[in-house]
């Protein structure tokens, strides 16, 4: 009701009492009932017309207003102040001097927050337009897109929702289009999404979508932080890169085959030649012979190895969980006559875990590191042993002639051999390439340790061995 | 060891030379009276079994054991051995496949598709009596082993 109000009259309308005016236009609390002003051209008036507060030249008449509660003077004029308080009626405050001081502070102070207030808002539309992948906030109950900047390229927002605007649906997205929303309001943290947007001109592109929580005082989520980035070109070349690595398998397992049927023509007729025409040939003739045959055999194995290689990737068999001393023991058991042959002493610790893994390729992890423990071994003593660290980490063990340090790596890629396998009658050199890949599909790690002449350890981890 | 059976033919299905050649080798070095015929195709083999083509006139007797090649250009083994085994004349005739590797994946669809057994290549001697012995078809073959 308006009788509430309090009643003010104002003494000048000067910079100060214009501002005055300015700021209490409309104010519940406060009503000016008249000013006085002496200059006809302060820029107060304009304002007092405006609103239809009643004009004086003298001040005195404002103190016979009925219900006046306040004088306001804003004059800074000492004799004005004086004379006020004199003759202002008991009922009447008079706020003068300082206090129109302090009015007109808190005036300039309120329009430098604003200032300020709109220059943070250029700053941040300035640090997001400065982004150059899509940004936007969305508010959490309506899903509206309150912000979006340039990169977002969603037009005119006109307060639509985000399944609107960049999927172009009537209700939030479900099922396998996982809204990055509702995610970030279950789980009330931030999460990344994979989500195919369509700008204004509906273009369709994959992107990898960050959402970020924004809460209120009670930790409510109130709006989220969408930040994305476009992946569809990077999704396209892991496709490309995908196809290419499968095409290239596939072409070494035919190439292989195809490469084996000469080959075994070529080993099986110089074989019927010593068989059926040996006698017809010098020692000379016959060498020449054997050195076909012996040529034919090492391409039949390493061609053999290179099928192994690429059947290795090609099939996949389902894991199952197995003791991995079971593994070893069928490794021993297929190696047992070379390892007799060359007095190896085997030592297993005894307390082996179970693994869960391809059992079929785990055997020939096993298998290779064993069979390479025994063969690049020298010692008049050879000894291996095979066991774990921890129970995680499983070892081969060998005394033999060691690796040199620049070779350490180069041997798990196919076909490359260190120096000290040139002597030995070793194969082609894809045995730890095979195992490399086997451990890597199992999600683990292979490496050796290793000083020459000092023996060599190869370890290997198998990070989903625990069952599950 | 019974001599009295009479040999039986035997039809080889084989698109390479070498490979034709190698089992001819064997055939030679163990002095059977059987007799074998070589076909380059599984489309000649058909053939030769239905008295078609080429072989209207020659009319050739049905064999009594085929060694078929599985990897041919057009049809090949499992191609021509879904087709013998739909026919009942010539549904019974034991069937050795020839393959090149010990895939797995060859071996039990050559079973599946109903073959008696498999031999990789190259087929040596050794090999290939084994599997007439499995099959308990050895006598056919033995007639004149020295």
């Amino acid at each position: 009701m308006a009788n509430e109000k309090t009643n003010v009259a104002i003494i000048g309308m000067g910079k100060g009492g214009a501002a005055l005016l300015e700021m209490l236009e409309g104010d519940e609390v406060v009503k000016v009932v008249g000013v006085a002003e002496t200059n006809p051209d302060a820029p107060g008036l304009v304002i007092a017309k405006r609103i239809g507060i009643p004009i004086h030249t003298d001040w005195k008449p404002l103190l016979k207003y009925e219900g006046l509660n306040d004088i306001i003077d804003v004059t800074g004029n000492p004799k004005i102040y004086e004379a006020l308080l004199k003759e202002k009626p008991a009922n009447v405050d008079i706020m003068g001097g300082l206090a129109a001081k302090m009015m007109w502070l808190l005036i300039e102070e309120r329009k430098k927050a604003e200032e300020d207030f709109k220059k943070q808002v250029a700053f941040t539309n300035t640090v997001i337009e400065a982004i150059t992948n899509p940004f936007y906030v969305i508010d959490a109950n309506t899903y509206k897109v309150v912000l979006a900047n340039k990169a977002a390229n969603l037009g005119q927002l006109q307060n639509a929702t985000c399944y609107a605007l960049t999927h172009h649906r009537d209700r939030p997205c479900t099922g396998d289009h996982v809204c990055p929303l509702e995610e970030v309001k279950r789980t009330k943290s931030s999460v990344i999404v994979e989500h195919i947007h369509s700008d204004k001109d509906g273009n369709e592109r994959l992107f990898e979508v960050r959402g970020y929580p924004i809460f209120d005082d009670d930790g409510n989520v109130v709006q989220m932080i969408e930040y994305s980035q476009d992946i569809t070109e990077r999704k396209k070349a892991e496709e490309e890169l995908k196809a290419v690595n499968q095409e290239l398998e596939s072409f070494t397992y035919t190439a292989s085959h195809d490469l084996k049927e000469p080959l075994r023509s070529l080993e099986t007729f110089s074989q019927f030649l010593v068989e059926d025409y040996a006698d017809k040939l010098d020692d000379e003739g016959k060498d020449y012979l054997k050195r076909i045959g012996a040529g034919a055999a090492r391409m039949r194995n390493l061609i053999d190895d290179l099928l192994a290689l690429s059947r290795i990737s090609r099939i996949k068999n389902p894991y199952e969980s197995v003791d991995s001393e079971t593994l070893v023991k069928d490794a021993l058991k297929r190696l047992k006559a070379s390892l007799e042959e060359k007095s190896t002493k085997v030592t297993v610790d005894d307390e082996l875990p179970h693994i869960h893994c391809d059992t079929t390729k785990m055997k020939e992890v096993f298998y290779n590191l064993i069979m390479n423990a025994m063969k690049y071994n020298d010692k008049p003593d050879p000894s291996i042993e095979i066991g774990t660290k921890d129970k995680t980490t499983f070892f081969v063990k060998d005394n033999g002639k060691g690796i040199d340090k620049q070779y350490q790596d180069l041997i798990f890629q196919p076909f490359k051999r260190g120096p000290g396998a040139k002597e030995s009658s070793a194969g082609s050199g894809v045995g730890l390439a095979l195992v490399k890949k086997i451990i890597e599909e199992h999600k683990g790690r292979i490496w050796v340790e290793s000083e020459p002449g000092r023996g060599s350890t190869f370890y290997f981890t198998l990070p989903q061995h625990k069952e599950g | 060891m019974t001599k009295n059976f009479k040999a039986i033919d035997i039809l080889l299905v084989d698109d390479s030379e070498d490979d034709r050649l190698i089992v001819k080798r064997v055939f030679k070095k163990v002095h059977t009276t059987n007799n074998l015929y070589a076909v380059p195709s599984g489309e000649e083999a058909l053939d030769y079994l239905h008295h078609r083509g080429k072989y209207e006139e020659r009319k050739p007797p049905a064999p009594g054991l085929i060694l078929l090649d599985i990897s041919m250009p057009g049809m090949n083994g499992f191609d021509v051995l879904e087709q013998l085994k739909a026919d009942s004349n010539f549904k019974k005739i034991p069937v050795i496949m020839l393959t090149t590797s010990s895939e797995e994946g060859d071996i039990v669809r050559s079973y599946e598709c109903g073959a008696c057994s498999y031999i990789t290549k190259p087929v040596n001697k050794d090999e290939f009596f084994k599997v007439l012995e499995q099959l308990n078809i050895y006598w056919t073959m033995v007639s004149k082993v020295p």
